[in-house]
């Protein structure tokens, strides 16, 4: 097991950022953690990097307590988040060189371990420009440089994702599924559905401060499964029968991407007539309607808003 | 605000002098003289000596900033045919204000009391140098020790501001080092500075304000280094509270108020009215400056100093005590 997580809170003054949450991550495991803004993500990834005293409780990561053993942790760990910045009046190669001699790696290795990283984040040429010079998706690539320097047991990402262009972000996801390949361990947060769906073994849906669920992301989806989730192919539709649609009694989502429009609800059957007729009266074409699973992100909605009620 | 409202004088009431009075005259007329010093609204007689050297030995401990030698013939020279008011001032040369503003409540009594004779005020220094000093002796504590003051408090709480607000400084605590190796690295670098900046600022003090610097250069590096040391730990108390850039800069400028008005370099303690002084006395600085002036321009040697050494040292380890504790509550 690479991570435990024991009760884990964290308040600021009255807000309860982290209320009490258990899990565990596993060794060689993508684990993701998945929720709105302000439900505690970026706060339970920097206590589980020491940056944060917990309130309460604590957390085992890489078997060492990030209370009592914090340098233990910080050895074997690597973190991207935003707040851990690199030192900008300085090249990316120094930076890489003054971390490493902070995590006291032997100069001939130091040095292999740069020209790997260098290489693989695709900034061998511009690695003696400072880093106040860099793109920031540039930027980004060289933080993950800069996180990998110790060749961390477990890597944390916060949104690491957000700000690449597709084609890093793909090569960023292929990293990390090599990483696991190693027996690395890679825990991220993202505000993008789509991605842990494909990449993560399991996923925590975490909701002001609390766990909602811990399970592979088909476990999920299963959870939220009582929904129905229909699709409907639709030219001409204006926006404002979406909105009146959206407000159809009985839809619990409706979304619109191209000319799909789906719609979650408890029960198709009742509230599909009233839509179609809707559609139809504001001279809409209706192509098609099917049946779907639904996504993470739809499972995820339905479990946030279960966890307010 | 406050410390500002003090430290500003009030108007023209002005802080009466501490002098000692010296009559080796012991005539009707030196009594007489002593007593309209007494008497005087420019002047708080402390004591009375039995010599000049006495006085010039009290005057260096500290004990009063100046002397008034009523010399031997006194009453001779007023009664002979060609009258003269003659009259002797010991004065510590290295303190602001006190010289000139002595010298004229001095002259102004002997002209109010002599009705017209010629008055001599011969003068003497304390400073080995001799010569008349106080207005660079004060712009040489103000360079020295503001200076030092503002560069040390800047390679901490101003280091540590920037680092915070880049985020480099969470990236230092995500490496294996301790806190204390961080803190310890900072501080042992800006106390290594400081003694670039020590040897550069007796270089401004020696060749372009003329400052005759006599006393042990040891002493003055150990001096700044203290101060050094002080003001880093201050810089640490204060970087136990995630405050900005922005903070860090307004509270350099506050820093000047207490530095430039309440530490004795542009006002003597002896010439602050009683809640200044004792607020004065509660900074550490104000030993700091002592020392400086003390060593730079009396040369004296650490026997007069030590005491201001061991408050400066007891400062900072409270400082670092403090900054220890908040520290080990909490981690940012
Ligand atoms: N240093 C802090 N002081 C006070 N409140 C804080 C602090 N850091 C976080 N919070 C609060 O804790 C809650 C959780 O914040 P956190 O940054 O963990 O959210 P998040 O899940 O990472 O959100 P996002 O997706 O927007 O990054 C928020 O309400 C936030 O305002
Ligand atoms: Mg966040």
């Amino acid at each position: 097991m690479s991570i435990e997580a024991i009760g884990l809170t964290r308040k600021f003054k009255k807000l309860v950022a982290v209320d009490h949450i258990n899990f565990q991550v596993y060794s060689g495991e993508i684990f993701g953690f998945l929720g709105p803004n302000g439900a505690g993500k970026t706060t339970t990834l920097r206590m589980l990097c020491t940056l944060l005293t917990p309130t309460e409780g604590t957390a085992r990561v890489a078997g060492y307590d990030v209370l009592k053993e914090s340098a233990e942790v910080r050895k074997r760990i690597g973190i991207v988040s935003d707040g851990v910045e690199l030192y900008d009046d300085l090249t990316l190669r120094e930076n890489l060189k003054f971390f490493g001699r902070l995590h006291r790696i032997p100069r001939e290795k130091r040095g292999r371990r740069i020209k790997e990283l260098l290489e693989f984040i695709g900034l061998i040429d511009r690695a003696d420009d400072i880093v106040a010079t860099y793109s920031s998706g540039m930027r980004k690539r060289a933080l993950i440089a800069v996180a990998l320097i110790n060749d961390p047991e477990i890597l944390f990402l916060d949104e690491v994702t957000s700000g690449l262009d597709p084609e890093t972000a793909v090569a960023v996801r292929d990293f990390m599924r090599n990483l696991c390949r190693e027996g690395k361990t890679v825990v991220w947060t993202t505000n993008y559905m789509e991605e842990p769906e494909k990449l993560c073994n399991r996923v925590a849906i975490i909701h002001q401060g609390k766990l909602l669920a811990v399970d592979t992301p088909e476990n999920i989806k299963k959870l939220a499964e009582e929904v129905e989730v229909v699709e409907v192919v639709v030219e001409n539709l204006r926006g404002e029968t979406f909105k009146k649609i959206r407000e159809v009694e009985g839809v619990q989502q409706a979304s619109l991407s191209e000319n799909r429009l789906r719609i979650v609800s408890s029960d198709s059957e009742e509230v599909l007539p009233e839509i179609l007729s809707k559609i139809v009266n504001d001279r809409g074409v209706v192509k098609g309607v099917r049946k779907t699973r639904t996504t993470l992100e739809e499972a995820f909605i339905k479990l946030t808003r279960r966890g307010m009620k | 605000m406050l410390a500002f409202g003090m430290a500003v004088p009030s108007g023209g009431q002005e802080t009466p002098v501490p002098v000692a009075i010296c009559d080796l005259d012991q005539t009707s007329y030196s009594k007489l003289f002593a007593d309209l010093i007494r008497d005087s609204h420019d002047f708080d007689v402390v004591r009375d000596v039995s010599s000049v050297d006495e006085a010039k030995e009290l005057i260096e401990r500290g004990e009063f900033p100046a002397a008034i030698i009523i010399p031997k013939g006194f009453q001779q020279r007023i009664l002979s045919p060609e009258p003269s008011l003659e009259i002797t001032l010991v004065l510590d040369e290295s303190k602001a204000m006190i010289p000139s503003m002595a010298e004229a409540g001095l002259a102004q009594i002997a002209g109010k009391s002599s009705f017209g004779v010629k008055v001599t005020i011969n003068r003497e220094s304390v400073t080995p140098s001799g010569i008349e000093l106080s207005g660079r002796a004060a712009i040489s504590s103000i360079v020295m020790g503001i200076a030092l003051v503002y560069s040390c408090f800047d390679d901490i709480a101003g280091a540590m501001a920037r680092e915070r607000e880049r985020g480099t400084l969470s990236r230092l605590f995500l490496t294996p080092i301790s806190r204390w190796s961080i803190f310890l690295g900072k501080t042992l670098s800006s106390i290594l500075l400081t003694q670039f900046r020590t040897t550069i600022l007796l270089a401004i003090l020696v060749f372009y304000l003329q400052t005759p610097v006599i006393g042990n250069p040891l002493l003055i590096y150990l001096i700044t280094s203290l101060i050094a040391t002080t003001t880093i730990a201050l810089g640490f108390a204060i970087s136990t509270r995630p405050i900005s850039g922005r903070s860090v800069v307004i509270l350099e400028f506050a820093l000047m108020v207490p530095l430039l008005f309440l530490t004795g370099v542009l006002r003597p303690l002896e010439m602050m009215p009683k809640a200044t002084r004792w607020i004065a006395e509660l900074i550490p600085y104000t030993y700091g400056n002592d020392a400086l002036r003390r060593v730079i321009l009396l040369g004296q040697g650490f026997e007069f100093i030590w005491v201001n050494l061991a408050i400066l040292a007891a400062y900072s380890m409270l400082l670092f005590a403090v900054a220890a504790v908040i520290l080990k509550r909490k981690i940012m």
